[in-house]
C-alpha cells in the first residue's frame, strides 16, 4: 500500500504533466493585473456585502443603488439613448461631448454626488456601459475596446438569457485571450444561484494574455467592468451595441476614466 | 514597478523565467487547493505572483522566488476563505462541487485525489498541501497558516486519516521529518 504522501505527489506530478503545455501569462499582463488587484483590495476592504469573483479576483459591491450609477454617469461622457427609444440595432458611435444624463445633473448636493461617484467607481476597475431600465432583458450585447498604449482590441459577445431578472444579482464575466492572431475566448457565467456555465472555443489552449471583463446586472443596472485596462488610462469603447426590448435604456460611455482613489 | 521598455531589471528576468518555466507547476499546485478548478487556480497563481513580486523583488533565482510564490498561493487561498461571510459564500460558490465545473476543471488531476481533497475544509486542504507537497513540518505548517501547532496537527491528523481512507493509502506519520525527494532537474533559463 502506498503512503498518502506518495499518492498525493503522484497526483501532483500527473497534474504537472497534464499542464505542461499551459501557456504562461506575460510579465506585462501580470504587471497590469497587479494594479487591478491592488485597487480591488482597497475597494473590497471598504465594501459591505461584496460579491467575490474568482479566488483572488476583484470584488463587486452589491450594496449600492441605481442612483449611484446615475451619479457616476455625470463624471463620464455619456451618450444616453433615451429611456423610451428602441435599442440600437447596429453599432453605436458614442459622442464624446454628449451631455450628462438628466438624472445625474439633478443630483442635489455636489459634495455628496462626488463622494457617491468616488465610492462607486472604486468598486469597479472600469465602468463602460450600463442600462438603467428595470425590467430590461438583455439578450445580446457586444463591444470591442482599445486603449492607448495597449493596442489590443477585444470583442465580447453576450448572448445569454441569464440577465432576464434584472433585480437579481447576477454576474457574468469573460476571460479573453487577446494574443494577436489567436482566436480564444473563454466565457464563464455565474448566476445568483451559483450556477455556472463555461464555454470555450479552444479547450486546450491558454491565452498568453490574461484579462477579464465583466457584465453584471445589479439592482436593475447593467454594469460592464474591465480589469485588464490600466487605471488612469483612457478607455475607448467602440462598436458597442445592445439588443434588448424596446423599453430598454442603454447608456454608453465613450472615454471613461476611473476616478482617482 | 513599471516596465520602461529598456533593459529588463532583474526582477523582470526572474518573473519572466518563473512564468516561463514553472507556471504549469504553480497552477497544478494551486489546483490542489481549488478542488481542481483550473480558472480559480490560475487566479490564485496570479494573485500570489503579484503579492510576492510587489513585496520582494530581490530574489537570488527564479527557484528562490518560487518558494515564496507557493507560500503566497496558500495564503491567498486562505485569505479568500477568511473574508466576510458574503464573500466567503461567493468564493465557495466558485470552488465548491455544487458549481458546474468547466470542461477544463475535471481533467489533469487524478479524479479520486481531486474528490478526496474536495471533501476537506479549506484549512485542512491547506495543511495537507503544505505538509505533503511542500514537505513542511507540523510547526512550519502552523507558522505558515498563523495557527497553533496543536491546531495544525489536528487538522493534519483528521485530514490525513480521511484522505488515506478515501484513497486507500497508508497514513504517514505526520510528525516524521519531511521525506527527502529527488526532483528532476529544472530547466535553467
Amino acid at each position: 500500500m502506498n503512503t498518502l504522501d506518495a499518492v498525493l505527489h503522484d497526483a501532483l506530478a500527473q497534474s504537472e504533466r497534464f499542464h505542461a503545455g499551459l501557456a504562461a501569462p506575460s510579465v506585462r499582463s501580470t504587471i497590469a493585473r497587479k494594479r487591478v488587484v491592488r485597487r480591488a483590495a482597497m475597494s473590497s476592504a471598504a465594501t459591505v456585502g461584496a460579491v467575490g469573483i474568482g479566488a483572488g479576483g476583484f470584488a463587486l459591491s452589491a450594496g449600492f443603488a441605481p442612483s449611484d450609477l446615475a451619479a457616476v454617469g455625470s463624471s463620464m461622457s455619456i451618450t444616453p439613448s433615451g429611456s423610451t427609444s428602441p435599442a440600437p440595432s447596429g453599432p453605436t458611435s458614442p459622442t464624446p461631448s454628449a451631455s450628462p444624463t438628466p438624472t445625474a445633473t439633478a443630483a442635489a448636493d455636489p459634495a455628496a454626488l462626488a463622494a457617491s461617484q468616488r465610492a462607486f467607481c472604486q468598486q469597479l476597475p472600469l465602468i463602460v456601459a450600463w442600462s438603467e431600465a428595470a425590467g430590461t432583458t438583455a439578450t445580446e450585447l457586444s463591444f470591442t475596446y482599445s486603449s492607448p498604449g495597449d493596442p489590443i482590441s477585444i470583442g465580447c459577445l453576450l448572448s445569454n438569457a441569464t440577465l432576464s431578472d434584472p433585480m437579481s444579482t447576477q454576474w457574468i464575466y469573460f476571460i479573453f485571450g487577446s494574443t494577436p492572431g489567436s482566436d480564444f475566448t473563454r466565457q464563464r457565467c455565474v448566476d445568483d444561484k451559483g450556477t455556472m456555465t463555461f464555454e470555450t472555443n479552444a479547450p486546450t489552449e491558454q491565452s498568453a494574455y490574461h484579462s477579464r471583463s465583466g457584465i453584471a446586472c445589479l439592482d436593475g443596472v447593467l454594469v460592464i467592468a474591465n480589469e485588464a485596462v490600466q487605471f488612469d488610462a483612457n478607455f475607448t469603447l467602440t462598436d458597442a451595441q445592445m439588443k434588448a426590448p424596446a423599453e430598454a435604456s442603454v447608456a454608453m460611455a465613450d472615454k471613461a476614466r476611473l476616478l482617482a482613489p | 514597478m513599471g516596465h520602461t521598455g529598456g533593459t529588463m531589471t532583474r526582477w523582470d528576468d526572474h518573473l519572466a523565467a518563473l512564468l516561463e518555466e514553472r507556471y504549469p507547476a504553480l497552477v497544478s499546485y494551486a489546483r490542489m487547493l481549488t478542488q481542481g478548478d483550473l480558472v480559480v487556480a490560475e487566479d490564485l497563481v496570479h494573485d500570489a505572483l503579484i503579492k510576492v513580486f510587489v513585496r520582494n523583488s530581490r530574489f537570488a533565482s527564479p527557484g528562490h522566488a518560487e518558494g515564496y510564490v507557493r507560500r503566497a498561493i496558500v495564503n491567498v487561498f486562505i485569505d479568500g476563505t477568511r473574508s466576510s461571510a458574503r464573500r466567503r459564500r461567493a468564493y465557495a460558490r466558485s470552488v465548491t462541487p455544487e458549481s458546474t465545473p468547466g470542461p477544463e476543471a475535471s481533467v489533469g488531476l487524478a479524479t479520486d485525489v481531486e474528490k478526496a481533497l474536495a471533501e476537506l475544509s479549506p484549512r485542512e486542504r491547506a495543511c495537507i498541501v503544505l505538509r505533503y507537497f511542500d514537505d513542511l513540518t507540523v510547526t512550519q505548517v502552523a507558522r505558515q497558516l498563523g495557527i497553533a501547532d496543536g491546531t495544525a496537527k489536528r487538522y493534519l491528523s483528521d485530514a490525513s486519516a480521511r484522505l488515506a481512507t478515501t484513497l486507500g493509502a497508508e497514513i504517514p506519520d505526520i510528525d516524521a521529518p519531511p521525506a527527502v525527494r529527488v526532483e528532476a532537474p529544472r530547466r535553467s533559463k
